[in-house]
């Protein structure tokens, strides 16, 4: 931390470039980067290409095994397990970037106020983050979403609510660094307003830190959002969101293994890759 | 040091305060009345009365919450009304078979995840390291019910070297129920490994590159010498103190584990106690894990300041 960055004199642009190129270069990266993509696209893609209707039931073959007509096999209901397989991955791809966002959006905006005013501000909403913390996540998600009722809404903000104490924290920790820099005093001796130093002097240098987080935090978003939904607390039956297909599947396990394992083993694809992703980009930007 | 535990310390009561207020105001929020929210919609308006008035929910919004608060305090937790039974001792029986289930989740990731984490952070950079980093960041996101079913199909269905539900029967032996657990502690393990190896890799790396190790590296002490008496006390301090910290992270993982195991532990009451809308309950065991919480980061930082020497060695003086 003691090399001072040399002042850009042109656009970072190619900066960029050249860290994104190096980036693709790492079989980790670039693999775990394809894989997200590949349930984004199957997200919002899926009903173009589904074999079956994800709740289409067929009374006479419950539990079918793995086969041409159904490559996953079937469920309880003799719902297609590989569509519903498809179809399941909307649920978490929406959810778990609106629960970064908001977390971003909320947590940075605090940290850079606090971090920049210092102060009795600054004391005070530490302290406010503090309590947070001090709940843990799942005790919170689960006494919110009793009293407030099961929606998607609630889930988002509870889980944001919980994510936005801890990207303050960074951000802050990163505003309280630049703000010893010469081009904010700089641009204090201009007499520029707090509102401009915060959102054009500070704000576009804590960006990567903002990014990095914000890449962490889907992570956990992701767990957040599958663990809350295998808990029944998340998107209810017939849905076929993958958390609360395992929850239902875990009675079947002993005859029809496949169709746990299905959801299983797409959650852990899409949270390995999400946590790769976030592990390279911070050995990338943060270091 | 002492002077900063004592502050921690000192501001308990104030965090604990704010956690009660925050719980209290959330289980107030309950859209309509509390009474009819617990029975449901079958119960008569007298038995909706009835409830409120022996819950105490008739009375002023402070006066309910001092009521609570003292209540709680005294260990005066009062009788669940779904389950119709004395809360206190009802939650603190799940709270043991909880702490059974982490204890063998923690004496078995411990061991692991050091040697690992420490064998690691001393080839920096070689494969090893990177397939032991690589392996503990994938298991750190995995969710515990993900790991869980996996294992439950391998071990549990295919192998069947494991039963898949975590109680034994009643009256076994402490070994049978050993056995019983096993299966549920290791998708806590696979967690725990991811968090607790990688603090152990980067406390080696960085203790070794402190100068006393070069030191004593080239006065000539054995390199054996040199791990277990310079570089181990002081690269495994942090991941002490991690270990300590992991307990938020362990509640929500027993919480998953105990409903995909069927075992009576806190994390299915809270859950239970959720559905069943026993406001009550669910309000008891948030406060009892926030102590909790409090009380491990509390002795985290304690057991940091008495294990590393320099520290010590300041109070001494």
């Amino acid at each position: 931390m003691t090399a001072v960055a040399a002042p850009t004199l042109f656009p970072a642009v190619p900066a960029w470039r050249q860290r994104l190129g190096a980036l693709l270069r790492r079989p980790a990266f670039s693999i775990s980067l394809f894989v997200l993509l590949g349930w984004v696209v199957v997200a919002v893609s899926w009903r173009l290409y589904v074999p079956y209707a994800p709740d289409a039931t067929n009374a006479v073959a419950p539990f079918g095994t793995p086969s041409g007509a159904h490559l996953l096999g079937t469920d309880w209901l003799g719902r297609d397990v590989f569509s519903r397989l498809l179809a399941g991955s909307t649920s978490v791809i929406i959810l778990a970037p609106a629960i970064t966002v908001v977390a971003l959006v909320v947590g940075s905006l605090t940290g850079l106020v606090t971090g920049y005013y210092g102060g009795i501000v600054d004391v005070g909403v530490m302290r406010v983050v503090d309590a947070v913390n001090t709940m843990p996540g799942i005790v919170l998600s689960v006494l919110a979403l009793t009293v407030l009722g099961r929606s998607d809404l609630v889930l988002v903000l509870v889980i944001a609510g919980g994510f936005a104490p801890l990207v303050a924290r960074t951000v802050r920790a990163s505003v309280l660094a630049e703000r010893e820099r010469d081009y904010v005093d700089a641009a204090r001796l201009r007499q520029e307003k707090g509102a401009y130093m915060i959102g054009v002097e500070i704000l576009p240098n804590v960006m990567p830190t903002i990014l990095v987080e914000g890449a962490i935090r889907l992570g956990y978003a992701v767990f957040a959002v599958a663990t809350l939904s295998f808990l029944g607390l998340g998107p209810q039956q017939p849905s076929p969101d993958w958390g609360l297909t395992v929850s239902l599947g875990v009675q079947y396990v002993q005859n029809a293994p496949w169709i746990l394992l299905a959801p299983s083993v797409a959650i852990a694809s899409l949270v390995i890759s999400v946590n790769l992703v976030a592990d390279e980009l911070r050995r990338e930007f943060l270091h | 040091m002492k002077q900063y535990l004592a502050q921690r310390v000192g501001l308990v009561p104030v965090t604990l305060f704010v956690v009660s207020l925050l719980t209290f105001v959330l289980a107030q929020l309950v859209p309509g009345d509390v009474g009819r929210t617990i029975l449901g919609p079958y119960a008569t308006n007298a038995q909706v009365h009835a409830l409120d008035r022996r819950l105490g929910y008739d009375l002023p919004v402070l006066q309910r919450y001092w009521h609570w608060a003292t209540g709680f305090v005294s260990g005066n937790w009062g009788v669940s009304p779904v389950l119709q039974v004395p809360i206190r001792p009802l939650v603190m029986d799940r709270l043991g078979n909880s702490l059974l289930l982490a204890a063998t989740a923690f004496v078995i990731v411990v061991p692991i995840s050091v040697t690992l984490g420490v064998v690691a952070g001393l080839r920096e950079g070689s494969r090893t390291d990177r397939a032991i980093s690589l392996v503990g960041l994938s298991l750190l996101g995995l969710p515990e019910f993900v790991g869980a079913t996996v294992l439950i199909v391998i071990f549990g269905v295919m192998l069947a070297w494991f039963p898949v539900t975590a109680q034994a029967p009643p009256g076994s032996g402490l070994l049978t129920r050993l056995h019983y657990l096993v299966l549920p502690a290791i998708p806590l393990v696979f967690v725990l490994f991811g968090y607790i190896s990688h603090i152990a890799r980067s406390g080696t790396i960085e203790t070794s590159n402190a100068p006393y190790l070069r030191t004593a590296t080239l006065k000539g002490i054995p390199r054996r010498a040199v791990l277990t008496r310079h570089l181990l006390p002081n690269a495994l301090l942090p991941t002490v103190t991690v270990i300590g910290f992991q307990v938020g992270y362990l509640i929500a993982g027993l919480t998953v584990i105990e409903e995909l195991f069927n075992y009576p532990g806190l994390g299915q009451l809270l859950i239970s106690s959720a559905t069943n809308h026993d406001l009550p309950t669910l309000a008891d065991i948030t406060m009892l894990v926030a102590i909790i919480f409090l009380v491990a980061n509390i002795l985290a930082d304690a057991s940091y300041a008495l294990l590393n020497p320099r520290i010590r060695a300041r109070r001494a003086q």
